[in-house]
């Protein structure tokens, strides 16, 4: 008889909010049962995935150096004869408008439009079944997909859940 | 008026940039364009388990099956591979182990050369398909899994290569 783990119980020993007893009556379970095992590893996964893709999300955006170019290009694009103005209101409504631009540019770029070499869900449903969407990074920039779903119980006839 | 051609020189600096912006997004914006032709592609069925073993060599060329949530599994099999050909007008229907089916339909083909294609699994002895995925698929193969199957688990690859 094949015995699975319920979602909360394994939840919770992955949050880290069992009692000892609990704790190690799963642990156990884990290291018998490969099905348990992978859905635990598919949440460690995602847990460092979003840590991941939110590191690289805030470090693939060098400010200064966006800023820098703005006030390099708000420099060059004063006429001659201007360029020694000290009055900055002289120059707010063009900054206004590189801003602006430049804002819009980086949240499209933090929006990200993903590569065509890359895969894509555009709508998941998961119903009864439940499950979690996988970003897998490849080459190139590419990434591809992994749809998870937790339907391990219901073929089984001889399962039952962990209580 | 002083500072008037400061203004109109940023002005018009500003409308380049926002000319730009609007262009890069008109142009990186996938769109669907009508699926007028078959899409050919394959839906890969393998079993991963964690004890050691072999990896089928065929999923040499599959790199997303080495890392997570699939590195765990330290042996696959290729179980099947189906050819498919994917249009709007008819649904591919492959076979699943454990009775299942998956239904793979074509909606549309995007102007970057990805495919839309609508994603479904029915339950074993039912008629009804859960409408899963609608998933916009370039040629890197994207998977679906999960399944308990013969002391592993079931992963499934589709693959367009047309």
């Amino acid at each position: 008889m094949t015995t699975h783990l319920e979602e909360e119980l394994l939840q919770r020993y992955f949050d880290g909010d069992l009692g000892a007893d609990e704790h190690s009556q799963v642990a156990s379970h884990l290291a018998e049962c490969d099905a348990c095992a992978a859905r635990q590893r598919s949440l460690q996964a995602l847990r460092v995935g979003v840590g991941v893709l939110a590191e690289e999300s805030a470090r693939d955006i060098d400010f200064d150096a966006l800023f820098g170019r703005i006030e390099r290009g708000i420099a060059e694009s004063a006429p001659r004869g201007v360029r020694t103005r000290t009055r900055p209101t002289r120059i707010w409504l063009p900054a206004a408008g590189v801003l602006a631009a430049a804002a819009a540019l980086v949240m499209f770029l933090r929006g990200g439009t993903p590569p065509s070499s890359s895969t894509e869900i555009e709508e998941v449903a998961f119903g009864e079944w439940g499950g979690t969407v996988f970003e897998v990074a490849l080459a190139d920039g590419a990434s591809t997909k992994v749809v998870w779903i937790n339907d391990e119980y219901e073929d089984d006839g001889d399962a039952e859940v962990l209580q | 008026m002083p500072g008037l051609e400061s203004i109109i020189a940023g002005l018009r600096r500003a409308t380049a940039l926002f000319l730009t912006v609007v262009s890069v997004c008109a142009v990186s914006n996938p769109g669907t364009v009508a699926a007028e032709d078959n899409v050919q592609g394959e839906v890969l069925v393998i079993l991963a388990k964690a004890e050691p073993g072999p990896v089928d060599p065929k999923l040499a060329g599959m790199p997303a099956l080495r890392k997570p949530p699939f590195d765990g599994y330290k042996s696959m099999s290729l179980l099947s591979t189906t050819p498919v050909t994917l249009n709007s007008q008819k649904a591919s229907i492959s076979d699943l182990p454990k009775g299942r089916k998956l239904m793979l339909r074509l909606l549309g083909n995007a102007r970057d050369g990805r495919h839309r294609v609508e994603v479904s699994i029915n339950k074993p002895g039912k008629q009804d398909y859960l409408p899963l995925l609608t998933v916009l698929a370039s040629k890197e193969p994207f998977f679906v899994a999960g399944q308990n199957y013969k002391g592993g688990t079931l992963i499934i690859g589709v693959r367009l290569t047309h």
